[in-house]
């Protein structure tokens, strides 16, 4: 009985990686240029393993390996990491309705990715700046949330929401002063988007995220405990306040590593983590690999679909909070009160 | 089992225990009984270590608790709160396999013993058809007699219970009170937290009264819960009358 339900639950697992794999497929033949099946499989083999199976043009080649291929990549890796971190919060916060940005993070690295945008002369990079905010957001949030060897959930996020307005009234400021072309620049990175990445991203995010990752799946039984409660963990032997600090810092800084590399993606950590449960549950040995594949496949769609709908690109974050919000107003209307 | 000796702790200024010395025995069932804001429940946390105690010590088996880790601990006593709502949709056996989380080996941890082990105790407390059901969609009573299989699953000597019955009504409070008591006549000690004197009356072979951080009377419930002891507690008149053969407290004036 109960292993016949485990087996459904990797099933599941399973499935979703061929269908990632599918949807990466595609993704890498669609766009303004359609590359056929063969071709695209040609260069993928003549690239990975320096097979050539058939002739294709340069420009395919181009298209695919160089224009395509790290944005998908870092699509994946950007809707693995959002997504766990989602998974993260909220067991963390016991609160289904949070999401990753909670703790004023992605506004302190827009805060630093317009300051660099702004003042160029810094010279350290628009992503670095981005970075060095979140983090910092987060170390601030969290000694301001800190007393006695506690942190209350509720100080955490009162904390959060404080430093997310300071920072994002700094940005105000910035855009106040910045002129057209910085404007512009400052507005599409918040708005967020995988045009600008490249090998070099996917390589430097797919380490970290992956790592995340792994760490957090060997930790995820640890996780369900601590979604129980302080006092619950402590009396099953589980320190609440050590394991608390290392889930919230993984989930952070690889948020902080994606939102500076590709901006600001919103409401998929809070609606790919509800999806992933209503598939196998809220036991995150489980549901830690569901969401992380399926908001790689959401990503990667998302990011299909705004290099495909209008000529020109449009951002991803439109599109995910197209997506996103109705989808919270759904879940919130249509489950009265049964959350997953 | 348990041997509390000069134990105080303050929050900040305040002091909530004051000098307590206690003994539990092994294998019984005994009731926490006071006031709200009394101590019973700072008491219960400096045994399990949620607090820090500042003055006295507690021993558990002979052991200091200070010398215990919280991993030890965790092997040793198992707790249920008081509240116990869930944010997720838990199935029933995962909530009660959290319980063998001391127990846990490599990685992942669970394996088909830890299954068995959880299997049983929920036939033990014959909810074992409950096991795929959702714990938000179970009953008040049936919530908690799930918490208490988790208790089990841990497989500690001691349970702390903080008030299990506060928000049953009143055949699910007797039901979870045959429960404990069952468990307790297997060997285990089991100590309540309770606002309700006439369950440790029928139920406690122990009783332990608090007021202000100090102990007002503990022992054997025959003769130390009596009218004065209550009257020390809550300040009113009580009054214990033997129905048949079972005693019962009601209160002086009903006015």
């Amino acid at each position: 009985m109960i292993f016949k339900n485990n087996i459904r639950k990797k099933f599941f697992i399973y499935f979703l990686l061929i269908l990632l794999f599918i949807t990466v497929s595609i993704s890498l033949m669609i766009g303004s240029y359609t590359v056929s099946f063969v071709d695209t499989l040609s260069i993928v083999i003549n690239k990975l393993f320096s097979l050539t199976l058939s002739n294709y043009s340069d420009t395919y080649e181009v298209i695919v390996w160089d224009i395509r291929a790290p944005r998908i990549l870092m699509a994946v890796f950007t809707g693995i990491a959002l997504s766990i971190a989602g998974v993260i919060y909220q067991s963390i916060f016991r609160n289904p309705i949070v999401e990753p940005y909670i703790l004023g993070v992605s506004s302190g690295a827009a805060f630093g990715a317009s300051l660099g945008i702004v003042y160029p002369f810094f010279s350290v990079g628009v992503k670095l700046f981005a970075f060095i905010f979140a983090m910092l957001s987060l170390i601030i949030s969290y000694s301001l949330a800190y007393r006695r060897d506690k942190t209350p959930i509720i100080s955490l996020v009162l904390s959060g929401i404080i430093i997310g307005s300071i920072f994002t009234a700094l940005v105000s400021i910035l855009k106040y002063v910045s002129d057209d072309t910085q404007l512009r620049e400052i507005v599409f990175w918040m708005m967020g988007g995988m045009y600008y990445s490249s090998w070099n991203d996917v390589l430097v995010n797919g380490i970290a995220v992956m790592t995340i990752f792994l760490l957090m799946w060997i930790l995820s039984w640890k996780l369900n405990i601590l979604s129980m409660g302080d006092e619950t963990a402590k009396s099953l032997g589980i320190h609440p306040e050590l394991y608390k600090a290392i889930f919230i810092t993984s989930a952070t800084f690889i948020t902080a590593m994606i939102v500076s590399t590709v901006g600001i993606i919103a409401w998929v950590g809070l609606m790919i983590p509800h999806m992933a449960r209503m598939l196998v549950g809220a036991d995150n040995r489980y549901l830690l690999p569901t969401a992380s594949l399926l908001g790689a496949v959401y990503i990667v769609i998302c990011d299909t679909l705004a290099r495909m709908v209008i000529e020109s690109e449009i951002p991803i974050g439109i599109i995910t909070s197209i997506i996103g919000a109705p989808f919270l107003l759904w879940l919130l209307r249509s489950r009265s009160g049964k959350v997953y | 089992m348990i041997e509390i000796k000069n134990l105080s702790f303050s929050y900040g200024e305040k002091r909530v225990l004051d000098d307590i010395t206690l003994s539990m025995s092994k294998g019984k069932l005994h009731g926490l009984l006071g006031r709200n804001g009394s101590g019973k429940s700072t008491l219960f946390k400096c045994c399990l270590k949620f607090l820090k105690i500042s003055n006295g010590n507690i021993l558990i088996s002979g052991k200091d608790l200070k010398n215990i880790s919280i991993k030890e601990l965790s092997k040793l006593i198992a707790y249920l709160p008081q509240d116990h709502e869930q944010s997720f949709s838990w199935k029933v056996k995962e909530i009660v396999l959290m319980g063998r989380t001391p127990h846990m080996k490599g990685v992942f941890g669970l394996d088909k013993d830890d299954y068995t082990t959880i299997y049983s105790k929920l036939e033990l407390l014959d909810i074992l058809d409950l096991a795929e059901v959702s714990f938000n969609e179970l009953s008040g009573g049936q919530k908690q007699l799930v918490m208490i299989a988790r208790a089990l699953a841990q497989e500690t000597p001691i349970i702390f219970l903080d008030e299990p019955t506060s928000a049953l009504d009143f055949s699910n409070q007797l039901m979870i009170w045959r429960m404990l008591k069952r468990i307790s006549n297997t060997g285990i000690t089991i100590v309540v937290c309770t606002h309700d004197p006439n369950h440790i009356l029928w139920y406690c072979e122990n009783v332990i009264a608090i007021d202000n951080g100090k102990v007002l009377g503990a022992g054997d419930t025959a003769t130390v819960l009596n009218e004065e002891l209550l009257y020390d507690i809550y300040k009113s008149r009580y009054s214990i009358e033997t129905i048949g053969d079972q005693k019962i407290i009601y209160p002086g004036s009903f006015l």
